[in-house]
């Protein structure tokens, strides 16, 4: 149950937010973390007890990734689906705005990854599922 | 051709092929392992509940005692003793003291009115209403020790009725 209710919270928490972990997130983990630590043990504070919560929420995520291979709905409602940002320098900013994106977070990604500049030399932004923004430069507009 | 071509993503990236296969086969074990362990708890071999948890033995005197066959370190469990209807008022239940070093003995419900120190045993009297009814006596114990632990429980002069819990960490 609390596997469940922390992915469907998660998974609404959006994209960003766990693509790159602020310090805000990294508290808001640890307050998650032991929120919901005595929901998973109760009163049983055994090694048996704590393995087999561990094992069963690793068996869980084993069990849902080979579901959501057969499934692509399932797959999409769990792990979200890729969103092209800029396309062909033109950022799409209703589709930034609501993925709480910005043109930094942009360009940003575009220096790290390519060295790139300016928003013109994007062929396509895409914000990935993972969280991360992978960018394709235009033709001959790479590093 | 297959083998050329393994050698090359070796060269280039390190890519082993029959590591990578290896790895594949122990993971897939690993799940079945996995498996294994996750329905062994939810038959109750592991400690908690599940169809195959608690055990209960009956004595000649007709009082029975119910236990978990398996339990976990310091976590709470519970030991019914329970009580024929039989004409004495008071009930002298007599407990293994092995048994209660081993346990953290939580709670006793209802609660004895008096206790003793025997030989080897730890005595317990409770009053019960008349005309005498058949009583539950509940013991919320959390355990302190690892592996077999083995116990004894008797009521009055009546012949012991033996049970053991596995304990796990």
């Amino acid at each position: 149950m609390i596997y469940i209710g922390l992915l469907v919270i998660m998974r609404f928490a959006g994209k960003r937010s766990l693509a790159q972990i602020t310090t805000f997130d990294f508290v808001l983990l640890l307050i998650i973390g032991e929120a919901s630590q005595q929901a998973l043990l109760g009163q049983d504070f055994s090694v048996t007890n704590a393995l087999l919560v561990v094992i069963t929420l690793v068996m869980l995520d084993i069990g849902l990734s080979l579901v959501k291979r057969r499934s692509k709905t399932l797959d999409k409602l769990l792990e979200d689906v890729p969103l092209v940002i800029v396309e062909d320098g033109l950022v799409l900013k209703e589709r930034m705005a609501k993925a709480r994106v910005d043109e930094q977070d942009v360009l940003t990604a575009a220096r790290h990854l390519h060295g790139i500049e300016r928003l013109d030399q994007i062929r396509y932004a895409v914000l990935e599922r993972s969280g991360g923004i992978s960018i394709i430069p235009k033709q001959g507009k790479g590093a | 051709m297959r083998k050329q071509a393994n050698e090359q993503r070796s060269k280039l990236f390190g890519d082993d092929a029959s590591f990578q296969q290896n790895e594949f086969r122990a993971e897939r074990i690993s799940w079945v392992v996995m498996t294994i362990v996750i329905v062994s708890a939810l038959a109750g071999l592991l400690g908690g509940g599940g169809p195959f948890a608690r055990d209960s033995k009956t004595g000649i005197d007709s009082s029975s005692v119910s236990y978990d066959r398996f339990a976990r370190h310091s976590s709470p469990m519970t030991l019914d003793v329970n009580v024929g209807s039989g004409s004495e008022r008071q009930v002298r239940l007599r407990l293994s003291d092995e048994y209660l070093t081993a346990m953290n003995v939580k709670s006793i419900t209802p609660a004895p009115t008096s206790t003793a120190l025997g030989d080897k045993q730890q005595i317990l009297v409770f009053d019960r209403s008349a005309p005498p009814v058949a009583v539950t006596i509940r013991f919320q114990v959390e355990p302190m020790v690892f592996g077999l632990q083995r116990g004894w429980v008797a009521i009055d002069n009546a012949a012991p009725i033996s049970f053991a819990h596995f304990i796990y960490p």
